[in-house]
């Protein structure tokens, strides 16, 4: 299972994070999310900078 | 905020399929629900069964050893796990401890054994000299997994063997035996393969049958289950892994297609009259000069795959 991290960037900020994953051509159906080791939904919406860890539980 | 349908609590997934929305432990409930579902369903197995579950160390596979503990165990169902060591290099010992250790965590039963030592040869020292024209190194992995699971489940008068095999394993299964224009394969497969019943050839059965393969790897991990996390250094070789691309951009395109293949699936072979179709199949079984087990040739397909590279 392949995991690496991105960070959100101020012009993503109250974009959900399956737009942000769809506009970082990351398919948000592939991928689970986590936050400060924390599972976390894509519908969630930042407005501050975060560093979120992706595990790509469908190979791509 | 999205919330979770059942409670008001926040969604954690999203199941496009069904266009479902569930916090952690409603998806749990959901999971578990489907898996004894398809169970009962497919009458997979019942309470006098010995079921020796194949314990490769992923996770549809460890998830189905913690289900089956979590489940069948306080219904004092038999089983166990069987452990294959396949001989990979910096692969198979790593998987085996990660296997021994969660048994001993969950107290139960562990068959080990290893393809050198039931077959004489390992799948790494096959990797050196296989013959492409079969197919690729997993075909050979594979016909070797599946004797030496059967072998040990005779040993242990083990029933039927419970394989992790998932709703996205099959579609791609079956897309690929369509293809190949091979009828025997298309419809031995299912909840429960095989068309005949054989003496020594254990029927394998598949409880994950209809559970897609993200809920497996979420289940996982929200209920921090144990599982190797890195590919089978082979992996690149396996022919399904362009089905699994194919079936995968499809179910995004087309949420449900996924279901929609297996269903449509279920409903040819439960219509066709597969004996006629497989006319092969009413022919009495040979034993295997080589080895002695059921085959319908003269030697079985891992003892033809060994015979041919000389080992």
């Amino acid at each position: 299972m392949n995991t690496y991290k991105i960070k959100l960037k101020e012009k993503e900020f109250g974009k959900t994070l399956r737009d942000i994953l769809i506009s970082r051509k990351i398919n948000p159906e592939y991928i689970i999310l986590k936050e400060k080791n924390k599972f976390i939904p894509i519908s969630k919406t930042y407005k501050k900078e975060v560093e979120l860890e992706v595990l790509e539980v469908i190979k791509m | 905020m999205v919330k979770c349908e059942k409670c008001k609590k926040e969604a954690l997934i999203y199941l496009a399929y069904g266009k479902h929305n569930f916090c952690k432990d409603h998806f749990n409930e959901f999971f578990e629900k489907r898996f004894k579902k398809n169970i009962r369903q497919h009458n997979i197995f019942n309470n006098k069964d010995y079921i020796g579950i194949a314990t490769s160390g992923g996770k549809d596979s460890m998830v189905l050893l913690y289900l089956f503990n979590k489940i069948f165990k306080p219904k004092r169902y038999k089983f166990c796990a069987i452990f294959v060591n396949e001989g990979t290099h910096n692969y198979s010992d790593k998987t085996e401890k990660l296997v021994t250790d969660f048994c001993k965590k969950l107290d139960t039963k562990l068959i080990k054994s290893s393809h050198k030592d039931e077959l004489g040869v390992s799948t790494q020292e096959v990797s050196v000299n296989y013959n492409k024209k079969e197919g690729s190194i997993c075909t050979y992995c594979g016909v070797m997994r599946r004797k030496v699971l059967n072998i040990l489940a005779n040993k242990e008068n083990i029933t039927k063997i419970a394989t992790g095999h998932n709703l996205d394993d099959e579609c791609q299964t079956v897309l690929m035996n369509l293809l190949d224009n091979d009828a025997i394969r298309f419809f031995r497969t299912g909840p429960v393969t095989g068309i005949i019943d054989l003496k020594e050839t254990k029927p394998r059965i598949k409880p994950f049958y209809l559970t897609p393969e993200k809920e497996i790897a979420a289940y996982a991990l929200y209920n921090d289950i144990p599982f190797y996390k890195e590919d089978c250094p082979f992996y690149k070789a396996a022919k399904r892994n362009h089905f699994r691309e194919f079936i995968n951009e499809t179910e995004v395109m087309h949420p449900g297609s996924k279901f929609s293949l297996i269903k449509s699936f279920l409903k040819i072979k439960d219509l066709c009259d597969i004996k006629k179709i497989t006319n092969k199949i009413n022919k009495p079984l040979n034993k295997c000069e080589i080895c002695g087990s059921e085959t319908s040739g003269k030697i079985c397909k891992s003892c033809q795959l060994l015979k041919d590279m000389k080992i």
